[in-house]
């Protein structure tokens, strides 16, 4: 089944338009074959439909070295044995084909990006992505911003479990349950161009049960003027949770509102994530040590002090200070400016002195300069 | 694209525009080669692919127009990994001739950009070993 939407607009021939499905039809269509194959298959449509990599159909057949026709044939249901007119599967070969080019783009994509470290924060967020999957449940992780939520489900788990099977989807600010729907259906790979209703059945469709949702940034939904639309959103989610028996994972940095409402609107929803992880309130030494230690830098014991033109500083403190009050990003900008300052004195790698002197830099630069004194 | 500052953008102009086959015939190697694999750079090229009298120039041209393109991007200054031996967004180039030099390494950016040149120049990017198979019954002996 090939979808029958009107392409509207003189600007037709886009990679996205030589894929002429949405998840949810291509769901369908290959429901006659095992997980692991209609995920592969899923996995190679959401790479190249994918607007950040996008690749036309002819020009992934070329990369795996079939011919576009076969590809057109597996994903409409199409793909038949000659002689029996059975339902045929796709070969071992091309399975193989898409694993390695799937692994090549990815890796060539994130090449020269900078580097996730795996802080025990980060491994506590893949377990939690885990039982979801495993559990088939939903699993609620909260904490505060910047101790590295994000980063650890967009740029490491999806990534390297997106065997067709992880969905990742970022909430946006201020949009309600249409905006909500509409993330969805363009992570899922289903055009947005719907009403909301059809939009959550359409979605509903491309979810299987082996299929796990990551939501970002849940939070955002409750920052809308029509009093309700968090709770709406919450029960969508949860409908869609209910028919698809999926797993589920959402990601808030404020749980205020759900837990508020966990034994009245949403207790249904709050009895369903069986498994609730929050976060430290903040970065957590360990999350540190482990991202100083990827920096070549040792964690600085109490005591240690380090002077920099003429100004004395204790780095441990320092670095607390910025791990309490600013987050993980406040230590990693430090860095990178200490990469600077390294590179100055014509040096690859940072020492404390340098640490500390972009430390001293960036607070003079958050303070007002009086030159009329 | 990328804007190509005026020298560069003169010399990649007049190599063009009178060593175009050769030029083409690097971008095309260059472009093989970062479909392959993740990165690309001066070290992976053969070093007789072009002749040595006008090997500099189009080689050199060849790199930044496809960087103009936004085909390659470098990797930044700041990229180390150790496992893939770059250091500083460069690799050392083993060639004989390069005297182990650092280049700077790139990695194919825009994949459809690249399919979207080679069909404008005329050029298959097909791997070399996925050529139709022959029906060898119907061949007549």
């Amino acid at each position: 089944m090939t979808e029958t939407n009107t392409i509207v607009g003189s600007n037709v021939n886009t990679p996205r338009t030589s894929w002429p499905w949405s998840r949810d039809t291509l769901v369908q269509n290959m429901s006659y074959m095992p997980p692991e194959e209609s995920e592969a298959l899923l996995a190679l449509f959401s790479w190249c439909a994918d607007p950040r990599h996008p690749l036309t159909r002819d020009e992934a057949a070329n990369r795996l070295g079939f011919s576009p026709e076969t590809i057109y044939q597996l994903m409409s249901g199409k793909y038949r044995d000659p002689d029996t007119r059975e339902a045929k599967r796709p070969s071992a070969a091309f399975l193989k084909a898409i694993k390695e080019f799937l692994s090549t783009e990815s890796r060539r994509f994130m090449l020269g990006k900078n580097e996730m470290v795996e802080t025990p924060t980060a491994k506590r967020i893949y377990t939690a992505c885990d039982l979801a999957r495993e559990s088939q449940t939903v699993v609620f992780i909260w904490g505060p911003s910047h101790i590295g939520k994000t980063w650890a489900v967009e740029r490491y788990y999806a990534p390297r479990n997106n065997h067709g099977k992880t969905i990742y989807c970022r909430m946006r600010a201020a949009s309600g349950l249409m905006g909500m729907v509409r993330a969805m259906a363009e992570a899922a790979g289903i055009s947005n161009k719907s009403n909301t209703p059809d939009l959550i059945r359409r979605i509903k469709n491309a979810t299987t049960p082996n299929t796990l949702w990551i939501l970002d940034e849940v939070h955002l939904l409750a920052n809308t003027y029509r009093k309700g639309s968090f709770f709406g959103c919450m029960e969508v989610m949860r409908e869609i949770y209910d028919e698809t028996e999926c797993g589920m994972v959402l990601i808030f940095t404020i749980l205020d509102d759900v837990k508020a409402a966990s034994q009245q609107e949403l207790q249904q929803l709050w009895r369903r994530g069986v498994h609730k992880v929050p976060l430290p309130d903040m970065p957590t030494r360990g999350d540190v040590a482990a991202i100083l230690k990827h920096h070549g830098l040792d964690f600085p014991d109490k005591g240690f002090k380090v002077t920099v033109k003429g100004v004395t500083d204790e780095p441990r403190e320092c670095i607390r200070q910025q791990a309490r009050f600013n987050g993980l990003k406040a230590i990693t900008e430090r860095i990178r400016y200490a990469y600077k300052m390294a590179s100055k004195t014509g040096s690859e790698k940072i020492t404390w002195e340098n640490f500390m002197e972009a430390h001293f830099t960036m607070e003079k630069q958050a303070t007002i300069q009086k030159d009329w004194d | 694209m990328i804007t190509l500052s005026s020298p560069v953008a003169d010399t990649a102009r007049a190599v063009a525009s009178y060593k175009h086959e050769l030029l083409v015939k690097v971008m095309t190697a260059i472009v093989k080669k970062g479909l392959e694999h993740t990165y690309v750079f001066p070290g992976d090229l053969p070093e007789d692919i072009v002749e040595m009298e006008h090997r500099q120039g189009v080689t050199s041209n060849a790199w930044n127009t496809l960087r103009s393109l936004e085909i390659i991007e470098p990797l930044p200054p700041s990229f180390n990994n150790e496992s893939l031996q770059i250091f500083g967004g460069r690799k050392q180039n083993k060639n004989p001739s390069a005297k182990l030099r650092w280049n700077i390494v790139y990695r194919l950016s825009n994949p459809s950009a690249a399919y979207a040149w080679a069909r404008a120049n005329n050029i298959s990017l097909d791997k070399p070993d996925t050529k139709p198979a022959i029906q060898t019954e119907l061949i007549l002996v």
